[in-house]
């Protein structure tokens, strides 16, 4: 896969100084010789609008986590748009809860009345009755501005209150804003804890040792890992983002801490500060689960014997349900879940070729092991990475699925090629342990399998829709009015001969 | 002021929905990718079933170096360039981008810029200036409107203004009101702006009437050019006298049209009429809570037209904030029998654990009205609305209606005689139930004989005899 775009290394600053180095590069390039190359890379792989990587607006991952977590209401300070698009997907995707909302204008962003509002907001919502904690979300603009949450009271009436900023300008993804919050509520409940005694986690069970798991994992996954860990006297504890604010002072009272998704930077920072030790990567097939176990036994003082039995115990399982659940396919796996190294990984184990990951996720030191692994098996690996990546990626390597993010999909659809969105089909089923083993080959088969109606598909719709028939609402096949283009390379340059003669 | 779960979009939403509903027309958005993803890429899936990169849309990405230090031009340039070139453009701003003075058009490019003020307006405003700014931009050119002559022969020529994408239930009310038009015998000059194209603007002129789809947006253009113009109808005499009055200006006798109207499209509201479940319509209470083009349009329909009692009603207005805690409240105070509504009301209805039956008639809420089988305006709307109140009302029944297969789960009662007791067997029995406390003797005695009369059977006794019971009695602990 030498042809695809090069990892980049890690943290790379974004912006003015990356962007004068890449011209100044391909200059240089030009320079010496390299022009056709050149050419032929950027008709390859051109660039896209912009090289964000792909997200939701980020905010979205925040609020989720809030709204569903019992018992916290959310409010959110920004842009009507932006609050009216977070409520109408959160609606969709994340709890039947009702989102508050502190609206502004030019008027009272400028005088400082938005922050009074917010003030008022929160101490109506602030119901001990009702709620353990109010979130309440600063966006772009609030944030730009420099709405002051941190002058909110800490607490109303019992209610904690936290203020965040996540502005879609700042935070890369709606994955790492998912880690915003989760970081936030982790650091007040710490604080707590210090504090002094703190209410009981339900079913708490004294002394027990346990491993604190952070990420958003499909619900079969934490009994299915619980089952892995009991050969090592370790249970599970509740998973962060938490469901309900005592989970929090049971993850943090763990023993050691499971990074399955590697961009929770803030929140693990929390669990350093309570002197958890952090291990990455997660229990996804033989060699993942294996390496799991042991890094996760080593990490808690578990004895060499018992990590063994735990190994015995669950390797061979794994081994038998990646066995009788074979996918033989090429696949290109991309999403900004965070998962997908992981759902690599396992694909990989399952018998598919997959020769391209990317991700939206930053490259961080909890996805080391798997990023290793990964390229020992020939696939390449891809942080932070564009639309036009994936899309370059999926072009040139023809595979017989393509897991993706929603232009990704509609792109490999319309080339006939089977795709599935990742996070709707893959982070909807179980990853780890025996299960996740089991699990791929269904969704594999079942939309390779379709291989040919996507084909029929194809050449019957043949031309319609992007991109000169983009949209609905035509009465018969729309066609540009003849001479349409000549016109207006017309009108164009007339306007700019009239813009250089004023300029002159 | 805390607001509950907002219900329309600020600003650029109304603007990039408007003028993507364009075709020859490219738009940019000045904004970090979340300013793309949630109008284009997420919501407009779930209300318009496009998919994520089918219209001519891009987005800047903007991060904080564009805030900080290099501004956004650049990046509206490099994001242009990505589209079709020869296309002209429009920018639009996210609030952000708005906020930092964004959305400034490289010098010598066919970009336009349209100023949303998102911060201030609603998604309804910008729509109602975007659609004006079109006509404006390559439609007027600064031209004055001349008056209208129609030629020999020609048809009455109508233009049907307003529809723009993410508008709950568009294509089917459009083409309702389509049909109306022709079937007067007018023919439709242009339905805009979706799906004209960008060349067709300066066409708006020719036509003699123009229909303003809806009360939240397109009335500015309609105001513009100088032409009569009339509301899009809901209801039955509503339409009648849309058709009539469209008649009047075109000089078009609706007459014969309505007259086979009746026989056809709206036959089923007079059929239902004469039923007997036209009975409940005086009694069987419905509340809407929609836009004020459906909320005033089912009022009407509903209440002036049908007799039907509206328990509440609240009209999403441009320019005034909801108060959906007002809805709520309402929902728990006078609950309707058919909810009509959004999502919102849907959950609040859902909360209150209400029998409501919720028929879908407003954003916000995942719901793709592409088929054009659901129209609430004109005759075919009347019909449809009508039809599906009465298929409420069928369900509401089907849910009072008690559950056979919950009903059956009590004690059997056998078809047979029953047991023939001992003497002594009875007092057997008798003195056991006098042990148990006093209050539990009645299911006790209940108890303790089923179970006996059970074993007597399933022994092919044909009588209960005193041995029978102490066996049983002798399983059961006292």
């Amino acid at each position: 896969m030498d042809t695809l775009p090069p990892s980049s290394p890690p943290a790379t600053p974004e912006g003015a100084a990356c962007h004068g180095g890449r011209e100044t590069l391909a200059a240089a390039a030009r320079a010496a010789g390299k022009s056709e190359v050149m050419d032929k890379l950027a008709a390859d792989y051109p660039r896209g609008p912009h090289d964000q990587p792909q997200s939701m607006c980020p905010a979205f991952g925040s609020l989720r986590v809030g709204l569903r977590m019992r018992r916290v209401a959310t409010i959110l300070s920004g842009s009507a748009c932006c609050v009216y698009g977070l409520t109408f997907t959160s609606h969709f995707y994340g709890a039947r809860r009702s989102v508050g909302y502190v609206p502004f204008n030019s008027e009272t962003l400028v005088t400082g009345k938005l922050f009074e509002d917010i003030r008022d907001a929160v101490h109506a919502t602030a119901n001990p009755d009702e709620y353990d904690a109010v979130i309440i979300t600063n966006l772009c603009v609030p944030t730009a501005s420099g709405v002051p949450l941190e002058l909110l009271p800490k607490q109303i009436n019992g209610v904690r209150v936290i203020g965040i900023d996540v502005p879609g300008f700042g935070v890369p993804t709606h994955a790492e804003a998912k880690d915003v919050l989760a970081g936030a509520m982790l650091r007040y409940a710490r604080t707590e804890a210090e504090a002094g005694p703190v209410a009981r986690p339900r079913d708490y069970v004294m002394d027990q040792r346990s491993v604190a798991l952070v990420g958003e994992l499909f619900p079969a996954d934490p009994p299915g890992i619980g089952a892995l860990l009991a050969p090592m006297g370790l249970s599970l504890a509740p998973q962060t983002p938490a469901r309900e604010w005592r989970d929090l002072y049971a993850a943090l009272d763990s023993v050691v801490v499971g990074a399955v998704h590697p961009f929770y930077t803030a929140t693990i920072r929390e669990f350093r500060a309570a002197g958890r030790p952090v291990v990455g990567s997660g229990p996804v097939g033989v060699d993942g689960t294996a390496a799991w176990l042991e890094a996760i036994g080593a990490a808690a003082g578990v004895k060499p014997s018992d990590i063994a039995a735990a190994k015995t115990r669950a390797l061979p399982a794994i081994r038998g349900a990646l066995a009788a659940n074979p996918v033989k396919a090429r696949i290109t796996v991309s999403g900004y879940e965070g998962s997908e190294l992981l759902v690599a990984r396992l694909l990989i184990e399952a018998g598919a070729e997959v020769p391209y990951v990317g991700t939206a996720a930053p490259r961080t030191e909890w996805s080391e092991t798997d990023r290793a692994w990964l390229q020992d098996h020939g696939c390449h690996v891809q942080y932070r990475a564009s639309l036009e990546q994936d899309i370059a990626a999926m072009r040139d390597a023809r595979p017989d699925l393509a897991l993706g993010t929603t232009p990704l999909v509609q792109k490999a659809k319309e080339l006939g090629t089977p795709a599935l969105y990742f996070t709707n089909m893959v982070s909807a089923r179980p990853l780890f342990g025996p299960a996740g083993a089991a699990s791929m080959a269904g969704i594999v088969a079942a939309q390779t399998g379709g291989r040919e109606r996507f084909a029929r598909m194809v050449s019957f719709f043949e031309g319609v829709g992007t991109p000169d028939g983009a949209g609905y609402g035509f009465k018969e096949k729309p066609v540009d009015p003849p001479g349409f283009r000549d016109r207006q390379r017309k009108l164009r340059a007339a306007k700019a001969k009239a813009e250089e003669a004023v300029g002159s | 002021m805390l607001v509950l779960d907002h219900d329309r979009a600020g600003g650029y939403w109304g603007a990039i929905y408007a003028f993507s509903a364009i075709r020859g027309l490219r738009v940019v958005i000045d904004g970090p990718v979340g300013c793309e993803n949630l109008p284009v890429t997420a919501v407009l899936h779930y209300t318009d079933a496009l998919p994520p990169h089918e219209l001519p849309i891009v987005v800047t990405g903007l991060d904080e170096e564009s805030l900080s230090q290099n501004g956004t031009e650049g990046a509206l340039k490099r994001a242009a360039a990505t589209q079709d070139a020869e296309l002209p453009a429009v920018v639009v701003t996210g609030s952000i981008a708005e906020m930092i003075g964004g959305g400034v058009t490289p010098q010598g490019s066919n970009l336009q810029r349209f100023i949303c003020r998102t911060i201030d307006e609603d998604q309804w405003q910008a729509a109602d200036r975007a659609i004006m700014w079109l006509w404006n931009e390559f439609g007027a050119r600064g031209r004055k409107m001349k008056p209208r002559t129609r030629k020999e022969g020609e048809k009455p020529r109508v233009n049907i203004i307003g529809p723009i994408y993410g508008t709950f239930n568009m294509p089917s009310d459009l083409a309702e009101i389509r049909r109306l038009v022709e079937g007067i015998g007018c023919e439709i000059n242009l339905v805009f702006p979706l799906g004209s194209h960008v060349e067709d603007i300066a066409k708006l002129p020719d036509a003699d009437v123009n229909i303003c789809m809806y009360r939240e947006f397109g009335r500015k253009l309609c105001e513009e050019l100088e032409r009569p113009y009339l509301q899009a109808p809901m209801g039955l005499f509503a339409t009648t006298n849309f058709l009539r009055k469209l008649g009047e200006l075109t000089g078009l006798d609706p007459e014969p049209f309505i007259e086979r109207e009746k026989h056809t499209t709206v036959k089923p509201l007079w059929d239902l009429w004469r039923s007997v479940t036209q009975d409940f319509y005086a009694s069987a209470s419905y509340a809407v809570v929609a836009n004020e083009t459906y909320t005033r349009g089912l009022q009407r329909f509903l209440t002036e037209e049908m007799g039907i009692p509206c328990s509440f009603a609240f009209a999403r207005k441009a320019g005034e904030k909801p108060d959906n805690a007002a809805v709520r409240e309402a929902l728990k105070k006078t609950p309707p029998l058919v909810l009509f509504g959004s999502y919102n009301e849907r959950m609040y209805a859902a909360e209150l654990r209400s029998r409501a039956m919720y028929i879908p008639a407003s954003f916000p809420g995942a719901i793709i009205r592409r088929a054009t089988g659901t129209p609430f305006m004109g005759y075919a709307g009347a019909t449809y609305v009508i039809q599906e109140y009465c298929n409420a009302l069928f369900d509401a029944l089907f849910h009072i209606l008690p559950l056979g297969t919950d009903l059956d789960k009590v004690d059997p009662t056998p078809a047979r005689a029953g047991e023939a007791w001992d003497d002594a067997a009875v007092e057997m029995l008798d003195a056991r139930v006098e042990n148990e406390p006093f209050l539990l003797r009645i299911s006790a005695a209940k108890r303790l004989r089923e179970q006996v009369e059970r074993e007597a059977r399933a022994a092919q006794e044909p009588r209960v005899t005193a041995e029978r019971v102490a066996k049983t009695l002798a399983m059961v602990p006292a």
